[in-house]
């Protein structure tokens, strides 16, 4: 995916209730980037570049550890709003 | 569908914000896709690049890169610059580290670490300007940069505070002087190094 799909991606997901700030986007790819947890490949588009980022193998591992962990969390959020 | 005379208006605007090439590309995509997607809306170009512009107002405002920097980058460049400022910092903390364990432990060896900190900073000065990674101006440009001021101030404190405190008549020749040396070379290989790696580190 690159940035601008991923700002719609998240804006359709959520219908519309996360917008993703365009600007704190890049910095934060670019910073996953440096810890290896994406990768990015260049294409050109219409005689542009477009950056494209993948998760690698490390930012497979660490998606499933923040997807359970936010799991964890919204049961516990859960279970303290349904006393 | 947008026209080359467009495409340069959108480039022409990036360009004054004096972005790397890096994240100048990715944005410049980023306009195009978002000013074509607005204009499928029938919006006409120039509403669509203003509600753009709009958009990305505040990530592309003019902002100081640092405290002690003269330089004015886009807030966007700025995130990335302040964290890459700080693994250089952590890095050369780090390294410093090593050097106060070589005073405490070997001190008859010191002498050998600061000799191979300068010749691995003339070999990155050298091997810049020779495969033309660095213009002389950016080499002057690197005095003014604002980790180098920052620990010319810190330099200056610390060497004095330990000529008042220790009130010795040698106090430049303190340990913990020559340490903090080990850490403003160390900056500075690492700033040398980056640039000759094409990253932005604010010396171009």
């Amino acid at each position: 995916m690159y940035g601008y799909q991923m700002t719609q991606r998240a804006k359709e997901l959520t219908e519309g209730e996360l917008e993703m700030t365009e600007g704190a986007l890049y910095p934060l790819l670019h910073k996953l980037e440096g810890e290896g947890l994406i990768t990015s490949e260049i294409q050109k588009i219409n005689g542009r570049d477009r950056k494209y980022y993948l998760l690698t193998e490390k930012g497979k591992k660490q998606q499933a550890v923040q997807e359970a962990e936010m799991k964890t969390y919204l049961f516990n959020l859960n279970t303290i709003f349904n006393i | 569908m947008i026209s080359i005379v467009q495409e340069h208006e959108i480039k022409a605007f990036l360009q004054k914000k004096n972005l790397s090439s890096v994240i100048s590309n990715e944005i410049y995509d980023h306009f195009v896709v978002q000013i074509s997607e607005l204009m499928k809306n029938n919006l006409s170009f120039q509403e669509a690049f203003l509600r753009t512009k709009l958009d990305w107002r505040s990530e592309l405002e003019m902002v100081k890169a640092d405290l002690f920097s003269f330089k004015k980058i886009a807030r966007i460049e700025k995130a990335v610059l302040q964290s890459r400022f700080r693994n250089i910092i952590i890095s050369s903390t780090t390294f410093t580290l090593l050097g106060f364990a070589v005073i405490l432990f070997m001190n008859d060896y010191f002498y050998l670490l600061q000799i191979g900190l300068l010749v691995a900073m003339a070999g990155l000065l050298f091997y810049n300007f020779v495969f033309k990674k660095m213009k002389f101006r950016e080499y002057y440009n690197l005095s003014f940069h604002p980790l180098i001021l920052q620990n010319i101030l810190l330099g200056l404190f610390l060497i004095l505070g330990v000529g008042y405190f220790t009130q010795n008549i040698n106090f430049w020749n303190e340990e913990i002087n020559k340490v903090f040396s080990v850490y403003a070379i160390a900056v500075q290989i690492q700033l040398l190094y980056l640039r000759s790696k094409k990253v932005n580190v604010l010396i171009a």
